[in-house]
């Protein structure tokens, strides 16, 4: 069964984190799920464009959503802030006409218009929603040995609840579901839910790295191994900026980082090079060997994929 | 159809640790553990009354009017900012003094600093014009963008909930202080220098989107929407922290490249630093950034038809 | 000796009579002191204030049905007088009360950025009534918190001294004359001393005094007390009236009251209903353009309570489920309760029980310049006897408290040790601490319990029983008081200590005052005398403690203005 997406990798896919890019396609195609990748598509404005004009962010977001409607299906992110700048503004130029025609009067120049017709989901959603335990389950081919993972879901794939609503926040959240069916094992800490603070690591890296910082020293000292991220943005400063957070705090973490579709791609049998995981400044080794990558060099699939 | 009793399967005790600490007389703070006998409909309150009344027990706590007006009872339960006597009571409850604030004693915090920092922002409107008295021209569309702002009873949740404000000396004024600026900002008939109050005082470009402070508002605020980013859009023009130059570099790299180049944009707003460069190499080596397409301008029709786009929304009514 | 703060104008207590004593004593260029149990516009009764009155004449802008201002000016004297105070308020006062409202009260806090809410076009929206036009200030149901908020913000902008979360615990009085008052600081347990020319006395109405009230936590009738202890002449403590649509459930939310005034932009209004569900009130049918209507809501209440099908704290029911949802929702505070609890106020009707909530008696007051019978002492507000009470009518005794006092050029007296330790003595004489003893709270249980099954329906018996319950507790368990600490730092016991003092001395007072009342008259209900007697009852029921010994009188009330029909009718056929 074929199923197809719009997709947006957003601007770290694209730049600091092409790995998130390159193991989201590579996964992706593991389920034959087509992710056709938008055209210019421009920046969803992270948290600046709304610091310059609420136009200018419902505009920019309204673009993407309308070449996503022109490609006729719904929209996949990979980055917890183009997902709630892009869910948000659906909601918003769904329920709100004035805000519509003034979106789609500077988007007629380029013959672009927003209709209101799909949805916008998380890459994360997809494999957690859209496929079944079962199909997932069955790929499997490096049941991760209860490798000790620290979710860390970023706070724009879960807040606010009027963009997201209750719903999303059921017993066993999407990530911890995914990690344990990988075979990995969750570690509770206090920061799984907290904010990484990486639109001030620009601007104010001290008030960044403290926080992050405490999140890491938490989770290490509930004995993560690893984190995971569905976010490009806090996967930067967990993994880019773990030296600093290093320096400030005076520990050594050597904790890695990964994309949602770098753990999935490994437990499902893809290699180092298909999730692109030699992109790290926080070297993996640790997670390799944990999981026997290489013990078994005939890294397969168990099933292939149905047709 | 009438709604008296709830029907729950609840348990029927409540397991209550409170925090107890007289900074006069203790040492350390120690955890006293109570059962609370489950009321219908229960709150926090409803609990910490029990504790008081009925267990006859003297530990300090802040109430006055048990009816979400006041915003003087909010105390952390298990971890979360709650304002008591709105929120269910749950079976099992530590109950702790709010973050963020000196504890006067048990659950009582000092709101004093909070009273000094909104005194620092020139708390009522200065009118533009003289008042001409009763009834002044406004409309319900003038004052419709303050109007969840007008909700907030300074319970300071968001305040203790606010992660910048672990730091201490972040500089940062905290969710409430910027909502109470907020509502005076978009006030049509304020003309004091709010901008300069953003930036400066209140250091608005240092709230990181986290939005934990609506997470637990109990007036259901959306903070970071309508109180911070209307004055992050004030601020922003006249600006000089970081922040504030951040967001012009990021919307001028997306117009030239067409997508946001991190190092780029942080080349623009900090300039080029000891630490940036450490971190540019690093990130360099792995491949995280490319240097060379970072000096080199990538010349495309396509951004042209982006930038346009993107001005014309600018204009837009 | 304890430390002494010297003042012009000390002002007690710090809701709208309060803050607006303290904004126009300063206006006048007298150094003022204020003093606050709780925290401003944070307790007290004025917070809860939903829509303010506006009054007549009605300018053209309030866009009102063909009512001719003659018409208005009556019905809203009518409301005043009649349903608002039953024939016991102040004519004269009502009239300059009203000139006040019309002229005064909005515009100053307007200027201070109250938001009295507008439509889309610009026109002020009153809550729909011909007769007497509320406004709102920001929200239905919130108007309180909106008004306060700013008169708290203007008090600090001016600098003046405040001193919050403290307590006064006693009038001083030198040579007959109220010289100042000692405060007792509750967070460091430190107890000072303010000598002023002139005190103003603004503690409220609405005192937690049963065991379900709508006074906040920590009014406990101080101010009724101070004045009492000081000699100073009360009346009418015993007309008292009961909310009947708050809720039953859960406890605490016993101040969340369901107002039964047409909702904003509407006629309509929120309905009450039996165990059986049979409507028995309704304002718009049973007490038409009464926007208070709280006497009449109880006094319907009561036979259903007779008859089984209701409870006087639960068994009945309000909702608003014959208005449209959206109504009820919008620019309203209340139906945020329906949804917190995952009802729908569409469709769902909420258990309501009574509760003890203000007070139109207090203390004895010549209104022309809010003196009290002991010189040095003013007040303003709902602790005196002159008027029930509500956010315009104390911000007026505020002003008319404030230029009285400033002008008072009684010199001030200094404080000596004499005049002050008396009161050191009995404040700190609580602080002892025995693992085992009784707790003030107790105490303030039982004598919660003690008005609580006063309750409604009064009689001599009844009545008796309370008086010798309350000695009781005042003999037996008030000398037996000890706390769990003697931590002077935010100590919850000590102040319930004082705070049982207070409320002693209260509601002694109230039911005394209530045994002497031989008639019915609005909230206050007597099955043994259950008629309206104008010919010896329309007056102030005054009573006054002087070296332990209780003294009444009786004082007619003048009826410039209006008079009642009937000098003698039964109180249930009454309307007011």
């Amino acid at each position: 069964m074929s199923r197809k997406y719009a997709y947006f990798p957003g601007c770290s896919a694209k730049g600091t984190c092409k790995e998130l890019d390159v193991s989201t396609h590579a996964v992706a195609s593991l389920f034959g799920i087509d992710l056709q990748e938008l055209e210019n598509p421009g920046c969803t404005g992270a948290r600046e464009f709304r610091a310059i004009s609420e136009n200018l962010h419902l505009t920019a977001n309204g673009r993407i959503l309308a070449l996503a409607e022109r490609l006729g299906q719904d929209l996949v992110a990979v980055c917890d802030t183009c997902l709630l700048n892009l869910v948000e503004t659906n909601q918003r130029l769904k329920a709100d006409a004035k805000a519509r025609d003034m979106v789609n009067r500077a988007l007629a120049e380029e013959g672009l218009a927003f209709e209101g017709v799909i949805e916008v989901k998380h890459f994360l959603w997809v494999l957690t929603e859209d496929l079944s335990e079962d199909e997932l389950r069955q790929r499997i081919v490096r049941p991760l040995r209860g490798l000790q993972v620290a979710p860390f879901y970023g706070c724009h794939i879960q807040r606010p609840a009027s963009v997201y609503g209750a719903d999303r926040r059921d017993e066993t959240p999407a990530l911890d579901r995914l990690c344990l069916l990988l075979g990995a094992e969750v570690v509770q800490y206090q920061g799984a839910n907290k904010c990484c603070g990486f639109h001030v690591v620009g601007a104010e890296e001290k008030i960044a790295v403290q926080m992050s910082g405490r999140h890491l020293t938490n989770a290490k000292s509930n004995g993560a191994q690893c984190i995971v991220t569905p976010c490009p943005l806090c996967h930067t400063v967990f993994d880019a900026y773990q030296p600093n957070i290093e320096r400030q705090f005076k520990t050594r973490y050597e904790v890695p980082v990964l994309h949602v579709s770098q753990l999935v791609g490994l437990a499902l049998g893809l290699s180092v090079e298909a999730v692109a995981l030699s992109r790290h400044v926080v070297g993996c080794d640790s997670i390799l060997a944990h999981i026997g990558y290489g013990a078994n060099s005939a890294a397969t699939a168990a099933n292939p994929p149905s047709a | 159809m009438s709604h008296s009793l709830n029907q729950t399967t609840e348990s029927e005790k409540i397991r209550v640790r409170l925090y107890r600490f007289d900074p006069a007389i203790d040492q350390a703070p120690r955890y006293d553990s109570y059962e609370v006998p489950r009321t219908p409909r229960m709150r926090i309150m409803d609990a910490l009354n029990y504790i008081h009344e009925d267990l006859a027990v003297d530990f300090g706590y802040r109430w006055l009017c048990s009816t979400k007006k006041c915003g003087t009872c909010a105390v952390n339960v298990n971890g979360s900012p709650r304002l008591a006597c709105w929120e269910e009571a749950e079976s099992d409850m530590t109950i702790e003094p709010l973050s963020h604030m000196p504890v006067v004693r048990d659950l009582v915090t000092s709101r004093d600093s909070f009273e000094t920092a909104l005194s620092t922002l020139s708390p009522l409107i200065v009118r533009k014009t003289e008042y001409a008295g009763f009834p002044e021209p406004l409309t319900a569309v003038d004052m419709a963008p303050t109007e969840h702002l007008r909700d907030c009873i300074q319970c300071l949740a968001c305040q203790a909930a606010c992660p910048v404000l672990d730091q201490a000396d972040s500089g940062f004024a905290g969710p409430a202080l910027l909502v109470a600026l907020s509502e005076l900002a978009q006030d049509p008939r304020d003309g004091e220098d709010r901008a300069r109050l953003a930036s400066e005082t209140a250091q608005v470009f240092k709230c990181v989107s986290c939005y934990e402070c609506e997470r637990v508002c109990p007036a259901e605020i959306p903070i970071v929407r309508e109180a911070i980013e209307p004055l992050k859009r004030l601020a922003r023009p006249t600006g000089t922290s970081p922040g504030a130059k951040r967001a012009d570099a990021f919307l001028a790299v997306v117009e030239e490249r067409g997508y946001a180049n991190g190092a780029l944009i942080a080349m623009r707003t900090k300039g080029v630093t000891l630490s940036a460069i450490r971190l540019a190499v690093r990130m360099a080596l792995r491949g995280k950034i490319d240097l060379v397409e970072i000096f080199l301008k990538r010349a495309s029709t396509k951004v042209g038809a982006l930038r346009r786009t993107y001005e014309s929304s600018k204009e837009n009514k | 000796m304890i430390e002494v703060i010297e003042t012009d104008v000390l002002v007690i207590g710090g809701g709208a009579g309060g803050t607006n004593a303290v904004l126009k004593a300063s206006e006048q260029g007298a150094k003022v002191t204020m003093v606050v149990k709780g925290l401003i516009g944070k307790s007290g009764c004025s917070i809860f204030a939903s829509t303010i009155p506006f009054g007549t004449p009605t300018p053209d802008w309030l866009n009102h049905d063909e009512v001719s201002t003659e018409e208005r000016d009556h019905y809203r004297l009518e409301f005043m007088v009649r349903y608002y105070n039953h024939y016991l308020a102040d004519q004269d006062y009502c009239r300059r009360l009203e000139a006040y409202m019309r002229s005064e009260f909005f515009p100053d806090l307007e200027r201070l950025g109250v938001y009295w809410r507008r439509d889309d076009e610009g026109h002020i929206q009153p809550t729909a009534s011909r007769r007497t036009p509320n406004l709102v200030a920001h929200k239905q149901g919130a108007s309180g918190p909106a008004i306060l908020d700013k008169r708290r913000r203007e008090i600090f902008r001016r600098d003046i001294p405040v001193y919050e979360e403290c307590a006064a615990t006693s009038l001083l009085i030198d040579d007959g004359r109220v010289v100042g008052a000692t405060i007792l600081d509750i967070r460091r347990g430190k107890l000072f001393a303010v000598a002023a020319k002139s005190t103003i006395l603004a503690t409220g109405h609405s005192d937690y005094l049963a065991t379900r009230s709508t006074g906040t936590r920590e009014q406990s009738a101080d101010g009724i007390a101070m004045a009492l202890r000081v000699g100073a002449e009360l009346a009418n403590l015993e007309i008292q009236w009961w909310h009947t649509s708050d809720l039953s459930q859960p406890r605490s939310w016993m101040r969340f009251h369901l107002y039964p005034n047409p909702l904003l932009g509407t006629k309509e209004t929120a309905r009450l209903y039996n165990s059986e569900g049979e409507m028995f009130f309704e304002q718009k049918t049973h007490s038409p353009g009464v926007s208070a209507p709280y006497f009449e809501q109880i006094r319907r209440l009561c036979p259903q309570v007779q008859a089984g099908k209701a409870r006087w704290d639960g068994g009945y029911y309000s909702g608003y489920d014959h208005i449209p949802a959206e109504i009820t929702t919008k620019h309203q505070h209340q139906a945020q309760v329906w949804r917190k609890l995952g009802l729908d106020v569409g469709e769902d009707r909420m258990e309501c029980g009574i509760t003890w909530h203000m007070r139109q008696g207090g203390i004895n007051v010549d209104t022309r310049s809010m003196q009290t019978s002991v010189p040095g002492l003013y007040l303003a507000g709902g602790i005196g006897c002159h008027y029930l009470g509500s956010i315009g009518a104390v911000s007026f005794d505020g002003k008319v408290a404030a230029e009285a006092a400033a002008a008072d050029d009684e010199r001030r007296k200094p404080l000596t040790e004499q005049i002050v330790a008396p009161e050191e003595k009995r404040v700190f004489g609580f602080l002892r601490a025995e693992p085992d003893g009784p707790r003030p709270m107790q105490a303030k249980l039982k004598i919660r319990e003690i008005m609580w099954n006063l309750g409604y329906i009064k009689n001599a018996k009844k009545l008796s029983d309370a008086l010798d319950a309350l000695l009781s507790v005042r003999e037996e368990m008030l000398p037996r008081l000890a706390l769990e600490s003697t931590s002077r730092t935010w100590n919850t016991g000590w102040m319930d200590a004082l705070d049982v003092c207070s409320m002693l001395d209260a509601c002694e007072a109230t039911v005394r005052s209530a045994i002497n009342r031989k008639e019915s008259r609005g909230p206050f209900y007597r099955e043994d005398y259950p008629y309206v007697d104008n010919e010896h009852w329309l007056c102030r029921n005054i009573i006054q403690r002087v070296n332990g010994e209780w003294h009444t009188r009786t004082e007619p009330i003048p009826l410039p203005y209006l008079t009642p029909e009937k000098s003698r009718e039964p109180f249930f056929e009454s309307d007011y």
